[in-house]
């Protein structure tokens, strides 16, 4: 997080967002910052795209990947659960996990599932670890982690926002970038 | 509470099992809502009071035999539904890591006219606390989900023969 404060960060952050308007209005927090500008300050996946892509180029074209990937699985999941239930998914919940899959565009694809009320979840399952969130719309998630400390499988649950989750829970992004 | 040795199903959706493997979604419980109250348990069913001897895949053929035939009007399986079999040791008297919280599979049978109550596999796993406090708080709920959801140790279609 601390490395994104650069100006080249900044720049190349924004510019890219500015050419591919994603979000939609009426986000800004009370500093006047859109969510956008939140984004990219406090997303800490950000700055490891960017040593690992090398160019501006590449990570934007690894986020919007990411989110073209997102919307086709929502839609199969949307399919799924229009069978479940003739119900769509729960829009507001659908919208926050596209947008926190494609700001985590370098961690590994989840499994997208739905409860009964349409809410959307994310799990990464590595073995006896795993991470699953619950979209709950309004930017924020439940999560419930179980991760492994020394021998010990220790768990771990609580409420957060989509935006900075990771910087806040180390131990969840540990298990969410195990790849098998 | 239904003996160690033997194993519960639970019946979930293709949105809580995609591509076949149950989530933690699938072990939702009934929360209650205008026009119904939340339910006590999570409903599953007691495959060996159907089948007592035999591999889990016959076991889980007998539990689609008695769903297709039941009075009672189960639950009807869509065609990406799965069956999630987890053993009644790993949840009687287990307990959540952190939060305490106890697990049973208690034998439930419904009571219907039609169906003795020795020959119905209705069951369900209760929790303490209970499942109408599963509202206060749904961050804990999630991580109880995600620990119910890691003692499954078979699962499969729900409508294949």
């Amino acid at each position: 997080m601390g490395d994104v404060a650069g100006t080249a960060t900044n720049a190349y952050v924004k510019s890219d967002f500015d050419a591919q308007p994603r979000w939609k209005a009426g986000s800004a927090d009370r500093h006047g910052r859109s969510l956008v500008d939140r984004v990219q300050s406090e997303d800490d996946c950000f700055s490891s795209a960017e040593k690992t892509t090398g160019t501006i180029d590449e990570a934007s074209q690894l986020r919007a990947t990411r989110r073209a990937d997102a919307a086709h699985w929502l839609m199969q999941l949307e399919e799924l659960f229009q069978d479940d239930y003739g119900a769509s998914l729960a829009q507001a919940s659908r919208n926050d996990a596209s947008n926190f899959l494609a700001m985590n565009f370098t961690l590994p694809p989840p499994v997208l599932s739905a409860e009964e009320d349409g809410i959307v979840l994310a799990t990464w399952k590595r073995g006896a670890q795993s991470l699953v969130m619950r979209f709950k719309g309004s930017s924020t998630i439940d999560f419930a982690v179980a991760y492994l400390k020394g021998h010990d499988l220790t768990r771990a649950w609580g409420q957060a926002s989509i935006i900075g989750f990771f910087s806040d829970h180390p131990e969840a992004k540990k298990v969410a970038l195990i790849t098998d | 509470m239904i003996p160690n040795g033997n194993n519960i199903a639970r019946l979930c959706g293709g949105s809580t099992a995609p591509n076949g493997v149950p989530q933690a979604g699938a072990f939702r419980p009934n929360l209650g809502s205008d026009d119904r109250p939340p339910d006590d348990g999570l409903s599953v069913y007691w495959l060996e009071l159907l089948k007592q001897e035999g591999s889990l895949q016959e076991k889980l053929q007998a539990l689609r035999e008695f769903c297709a035939n039941s009075p009672v009007g189960e639950r009807k399986a869509g065609k990406t539904a799965v069956w999630a079999v987890i053993p009644t040791e790993k949840l009687n008297g287990a307990v959540h890591e952190l939060s305490g919280t106890a697990f049973q599979c208690l034998h439930m049978p419904r009571n219907h006219p039609d169906l003795a109550n020795a020959q119905d596999p209705h069951s369900e796993i209760h929790t303490n606390p209970p499942i109408p406090d599963w509202n206060k708080d749904s961050a804990w709920r999630l991580a109880v989900q995600q620990f119910i959801c890691d003692q499954v140790v078979h699962h499969e279609s729900a409508t294949i023969a």
